[in-house]
């Protein structure tokens, strides 16, 4: 059964913009929690060579 | 033709699944944020049974009841599961609650994702509590995981780390969804400065949570790779460094310690206004007081190792920026005591856990200025009184800012109003055994008690029976919420949609209970400038 999702205020017309802006944002802090993820053992790394 | 008919016939305008379908796929805000309550509470009575264990045995000095490493074990994960599995996840299930009935939303930004960040937390705290059946036990090296102790866990290691890595997800995921959602999702005409304080504290909270979990997750990954991988980044004997662990995990642990707390300042910012009949005193300040904390909270990690030795200016630095923060918090306690001046007030449960908030939290404040201090802080490194300090942050803080917003929104949520006698007693049991419970620790830590130790030399006696009688009658007084919910749900008397005379916001505008999708239609820039009375 697919789950039923909600609209967001369907009758505007704007809709698919706002879709689009809320994947964007979505994909932004994605990214910056992997850089957080992966800056964070680089720079171990690099602290820890002699 | 047929099709659209057919459709229209069975059309259903809650769209509401049934049976165990609304459960597993549920996408509803609302039905997602139950969840997230339930596990939160679930998670709070086991995690409280394992401190019931702690005090048990610290009832009198000597061995009484387990072995010292499954004491340790229980202090670990007591903290794991309060912190990870209670504290958070309740959080989080005000957040998916309310926020989008807050800002005019019909739901969340991204419902499937909110789905998924849910139904990773049964897993990832099955696996860790199924950590205490394998050989050697469950983890015992403190949840602060400092290697190289953390390295001689036996079997349940890599439990500890997936479990870690699965909880970090779900709040990484959580977030994105909080942020989003407030971004995206706002009403017309719900401008940033008119977005209620619980609101603002989670966003700001959102932004925490995706800077520092993923360096948790950096850290233990790290751990990971060190155990079975052969690096060595926290190994001195292959040129790592033990002590960049802590530093490390301190950026994360100390702005999760405003993670658990922020949101609470949020609940208190609504429930004391509603119940002093006055508009929340110095709104703006508020924010830019919530803002600054976070702000601050990324650069006073080393606070918690000032006794690992660091360089003077260091020290000086990391003292004089963490007392730094007194000054934000010292905003947001007196614009809480100036909303109550003069005001109307009256004294419902969610009203006295505020309050008791106000005092208690206030105490855990100064105690944690005490802390700074690094002369003194070399006295009460790894005493009792750090563990006082902490628990009146995270008890009569985060979880009585929980409280009062469970019991202030809770006839919103169901429609009836609770047993108000009832949930007065929880409160005065709940406020006079944690005193009883943790301000003795207090003079324990003073008096040199160190912590994380399942025995003691006889002169802490006196004060650690009365901390064990504090902990049986908090805990014992703690299965009167759930009671009172169910008999919430099941008889509750029905309420309108202002369940509290003095409550502002958009929520209170919904009827109670609020329809399957709060705001399918915007509300009004009217509407919205009466809920936002600030």
């Amino acid at each position: 059964m697919q789950p039923h999702i909600t609209r967001a205020h369907t009758a505007a017309p704007d809709e698919a913009q706002r879709r689009r802006r809320i994947g964007r944002s979505a994909l932004l802090f994605a990214l910056i929690a992997a850089v957080f993820y992966f800056g964070f053992i680089v720079m171990t790394l690099v602290r820890d060579r002699p | 033709m047929a099709e659209p008919l057919a459709h229209a016939a069975s059309h259903d305008h809650d769209h509401k699944p049934h049976g165990w379908r609304r459960w597993v796929y549920a996408t509803n805000h609302k039905d997602i944020g139950t969840m997230y309550l339930i596990f939160a509470c679930t998670m709070f009575f086991i995690g409280g049974g394992m401190a019931m264990l702690i005090r048990l045995e610290l009832f009198k000095p000597g061995l009484q009841f387990v072995d010292p490493q499954f004491f340790n074990s229980m202090t670990t994960m007591h903290a794991l599961i309060m912190i990870f599995g209670a504290v958070m996840p309740a959080w989080t299930g005000l957040a998916n609650w309310m926020i989008p009935m807050q800002i005019g939303a019909p739901d969340m930004a991204l419902p499937r994702l909110n789905n998924f960040s849910f139904w990773i937390l049964p897993f990832a705290f099955t696996l860790l509590l199924s950590s205490l059946f394998v050989p050697g036990g469950a983890p015992a090296g403190g949840w602060t995981m400092y290697p190289p102790l953390v390295l001689q866990t036996g079997a349940s290691f890599p439990m500890l780390i997936f479990s870690i890595h699965l909880m970090g997800a779900s709040s990484i995921l959580g977030a994105i969804n909080v942020i989003v959602t407030i971004v995206n999702m706002r009403a017309p005409g719900m401008t940033l400065l008119r977005m209620p304080l619980f609101v603002w504290t989670w966003l700001i909270t959102a932004y925490l949570l995706i800077a520092v979990m993923p360096v948790l997750a950096g850290a233990v990954t790290m751990l990971l790779t060190d155990h079975f991988f052969g690096t060595t980044f926290f190994t001195a004997a292959g040129g790592g460094d033990p002590v960049m662990f802590q530093h490390i995990f301190w950026f994360f642990g100390h702005p999760e310690v405003y993670i658990l707390i922020l949101p609470a300042f949020g609940i208190i910012s609504e429930v004391i206004p509603t119940f002093s009949r006055k508009s929340l005193f110095g709104y703006e300040a508020m924010v830019y007081a919530v803002a600054s904390i976070a702000f601050l909270s990324f650069i006073v990690w080393a606070h918690h190792m000032f006794t690992v030795g660091m360089p003077l200016a260091a020290q000086l630095f990391f003292m004089l920026s963490t007392m730094l923060i007194a000054v934000p918090t010292g905003v947001k306690v007196f614009n809480w005591t100036a909303t109550m001046w003069k005001g109307s007030l009256s004294f419902e449960p969610p009203m006295l856990f505020a309050l008791a908030f106000l005092f208690l939290f206030t105490i855990g404040g100064f105690s944690g200025l005490m802390l700074a201090i690094v002369p003194a802080d070399y006295q009460y490194q790894d005493t009792y009184f750090v563990v006082a300090h902490f628990h009146y942050v995270l008890v009569p803080g985060a979880v009585f800012g929980i409280m009062a917003g469970v019991y202030y929104w809770l006839p919103k949520w169901t429609g009836r109003m609770y047993d108000l006698q009832l949930a007065t007693w929880h409160f005065w049991l709940s406020t006079i055994f944690v005193n009883v419970l943790f301000f003795p620790q207090h003079f324990l830590g003073l008096a040199g008690m160190p912590r994380r130790i399942p025995d003691y030399a006889v002169q802490f006696t006196d004060w650690n029976m009365v901390s064990s009688i504090g902990a049986f009658g908090f805990g014992l007084a703690q299965l009167l919420f759930p009671y009172i919910i169910w008999k919430c749900v099941r008889s509750g008397e029905r309420v309108g949609k202002k369940a509290w005379e003095g409550a502002h916001g958009l929520e209170w505008e919904l009827p109670s209970p609020p329809p399957y999708h709060s705001w399918t239609t915007p509300p009004s820039d009217a509407v919205i400038a009466r809920g936002a009375a600030h």
